[in-house]
């Protein structure tokens, strides 16, 4: 299908797409497209205009300072995916770049875009919950800062407002492990179940565990039952299996389900990429 | 019994051929034994099935499945198939110009089977005018000779065959034009591809490409001009290529995912005109046929809409989810058509899905299972486990 007309606008800059905004209300920001284009041939979204701001430098690299890698909103997932610091530094966010879709997705797909988008099955936002990452927006009233936890609402939807525009991901670099592991569909490679697992480890036991899991419910749940289960641990192959054959229970009731897995099969297979997340972030974090 | 053994020792014998079978067909040759056999020793049957014993006892699940398969293609001898009275012949019209190259026009039509290729090769074959040579024409229906078109496996077994038939009364003719220009019988001219030569004094020759000039300027007294020839073949009966496939499975007991660990086909299509086009019938055929085993699927809600109504849900086989694909060979030729050859197109849809779906089941044998309804999906196997209390 076509999209339904729109008006299209360029900005070159922060400030100009600001404006643009201002001056169309429901008009939505194009980044890399992947999420966008697709929303709009199915006619799920019919914006009157559409801005671009994929051309805007500032908002696109990657820089490393005080603990923490800053990500610009228009990084693509190929960058992300190839960059040293982070593969250092936040291992289960390369990792997962990696997984999106194919090369020309991940060499156009931005990790603005794809978080803004909020797509339940879509894998960055499980890591960046993970991660406990905050998302730097720009809003009329100034820059504010929010955490992962609040910036994902429900299904597509965040904590973004119509005249806000995210510019940075910030991801704490820390010196634990992680990893991402998922069962992608066979389609469109999205995570039928996606798990992301941080770990850090000091004097041989977990000292600090966070774990999300993707694709199975509206937002990617955080598996506190599992975090729990890990503190104080020495994380051997049977602590993680037990800690992770709990994550089942941290999806709530509402599952989500197609022909190809149902909920309860998502529910099912959780525990598996659980352990499989967890047993490859504890050997990372060493 | 072990799967291959039980397929042995029933296989029809390959002395027995021509078989006739209860049904009535007369299957025209086959080696049954020897493709099985061959595939066995090419993935090494005996250490998989020792492998596979070990692994059951770790808890670990492993399938080895076979599939063994004769085809029916080359439709259609005219006493037995027609489509509305029409008989299922096919057809071929060569012209040989006058400056040796040709133009050859088909009743078939090739959707990328690659027919201008295999076609010209056949003539090629025949006449000895180089493949590059030959113009071939197919699916105007303008100007295409009369056929029944292209599916079911018989573009080879009735056009191809069709193709080799008009070549040689071109053949026939140009050995008329031969003797003529040589002054000699018919009965002291030899053969070589591209020329006639005088038996015994093989410097008097005549190429194909003089012959053809000579059609047009210096032809015998009392013959037509030209070099062309048409042939409508009726297939005398059907071909029977067959093959054994055996293929290798790991499930992952965490999720139910198959993984096709290994795949050897060995196809017998009778004498093979170009083995990189049979190849690449046999490769998109296992592909298509890995498909129903484990992805396609048409399905339903309780109201009867459908619920896979695009290719987001319908689940088309990709590259990634293919696996490497090893194919091999027998070659018993076909005795009644004229190049030995048999079709090939189906030969792998037939023999992937079964030879997928008994590698799953032969991996959960040991739990009772003895049928799964395919597609085989990481779930359905999950409830298997489940139920059986063998998952992760």
């Amino acid at each position: 299908m076509f999209a339904a007309n729109f008006e299209y606008h360029r900005a070159g800059s922060v400030a100009e797409a600001r404006q643009l905004l201002a001056a169309h209300p429901g008009a939505k920001l194009l980044a890399g497209g992947h999420s966008l284009i697709p929303l709009l041939k199915l006619r799920l979204a019919a914006p009157e205009a559409v801005i671009d701001i994929g051309r805007i430098g500032e908002l696109r690299g990657i820089s490393n300072g005080g603990g923490a890698l800053r990500i610009g909103a228009l990084t693509t997932h190929a960058e992300i995916a190839s960059s040293d610091a982070v593969k250092s530094g936040a291992a289960a966010l390369a990792e997962a770049a990696g997984l999106i879709g194919d090369p020309a997705v991940r060499n156009r797909g931005t990790i603005g875009g794809n978080v803004a988008h909020a797509d339940p099955a879509s894998d960055l936002p499980t890591v960046l919950i993970a991660l406990d990452a905050t998302f730097t927006v720009n809003s009329p009233d100034g820059e504010r800062s929010v955490s992962a936890a609040d910036f994902f609402q429900g299904m597509m939807a965040t904590a973004l407002g119509e005249h806000d525009i995210l510019t940075a991901v910030n991801v704490p670099a820390g010196g634990g492990g992680s990893a991402y592991v998922k069962f992608s569909h066979p389609a469109s490679r999205y995570a039928v179940v996606g798990a992301a697992a941080s770990l850090t480890v000091a004097g041989g036991t977990c000292t600090s565990a966070s774990v999300a899991v993707g694709g199975a419910t509206a937002v990617p749940a955080r598996c506190a039952s599992v975090e729990a289960a890990l503190a104080g641990q020495a994380l051997s192959a049977d602590v993680i299996a037990a800690a992770a054959a709990a994550a089942g229970g941290d999806l709530g009731d509402d599952l989500l389900g197609d022909v190809f897995a149902s909920g309860d099969y998502r529910r099912a297979v959780t525990p598996v990429y659980v352990q499989r997340a967890l047993a490859a972030a504890a050997e990372r974090a060493g | 019994m072990d799967p291959a053994d039980l397929r042995l020792k029933n296989f029809i014998p390959a002395d027995k051929f021509p078989y006739k079978s209860v049904l009535g067909w007369e299957y025209d040759s086959g080696n049954y034994q020897a493709a099985l056999e061959k595939a066995m020793d090419r993935i090494g049957y005996a250490e998989l099935r020792k492998e596979q014993a070990e692994k059951r006892e770790r808890g670990e699940l492993m399938g080895i499945g076979i599939s063994s398969f004769t085809e029916i293609v080359g439709a259609g001898p005219s006493r037995h198939f027609d489509i509305l009275g029409l008989k299922m012949f096919d057809s071929c019209e060569i012209r040989v110009h006058p400056t040796g190259k040709a133009t050859a026009r088909f009743g078939t039509k090739s959707q990328g089977q690659g027919h201008e290729t295999t076609y010209a090769q056949i003539l090629a074959e025949e006449l000895g005018i180089p493949a590059a040579h030959i113009q071939i024409e197919e699916g105007d229906t303008d100007t295409a000779p009369y056929g029944l078109g292209t599916y079911a496996s018989r573009s080879t077994p009735t056009a191809g065959a069709a193709g080799a038939m008009a070549a040689r009364k071109v053949r026939d003719k140009a050995k008329k034009i031969a003797a003529y220009l040589l002054e000699v019988s018919e009965d002291d001219l030899e053969w070589t591809p591209g020329a006639f030569s005088v038996k015994g004094a093989p410097q008097k020759s005549k190429t194909i490409q003089d012959i053809a000039f000579a059609a047009y300027t210096n032809h015998p007294p009392g013959m037509e001009g030209g070099l062309e020839a048409v042939s409508y073949y009726d297939p005398p009966n059907l071909t029977f290529p067959f093959g054994s496939y055996i293929c290798v499975v790991d499930i992952d007991r965490g999720t139910g995912k198959v993984k096709i660990r290994r795949f050897v086909a060995v196809d017998d299509c009778g004498n093979i005109i170009n083995p990189m086009i049979v190849d690449g019938q046999i490769h998109g055929g296992l592909t298509m046929g890995m498909a129903p085993a484990l992805l396609e699927e048409i399905s339903y809600d309780e109201n009867g809409n459908i619920s896979g109504g695009s290719f987001m849900d319908y689940l088309v086989p990709t590259a990634m989810e293919t696996p490497r694909w090893e194919t091999d060979k027998t070659v018993t030729p076909s005795p009644h058509h004229p190049l030995g050859a048999k079709g090939v197109g189906e030969s792998a849809t037939v023999g992937a899905p079964p030879a997928i779906a008994n590698a799953v089941v032969d991996a959960l044998a040991h739990l009772g299972v003895r049928h799964i309804d395919i597609p085989i999906t990481p779930e359905k196997v999950w409830k298997i486990l489940r139920d059986a209390g063998a998952g992760l």
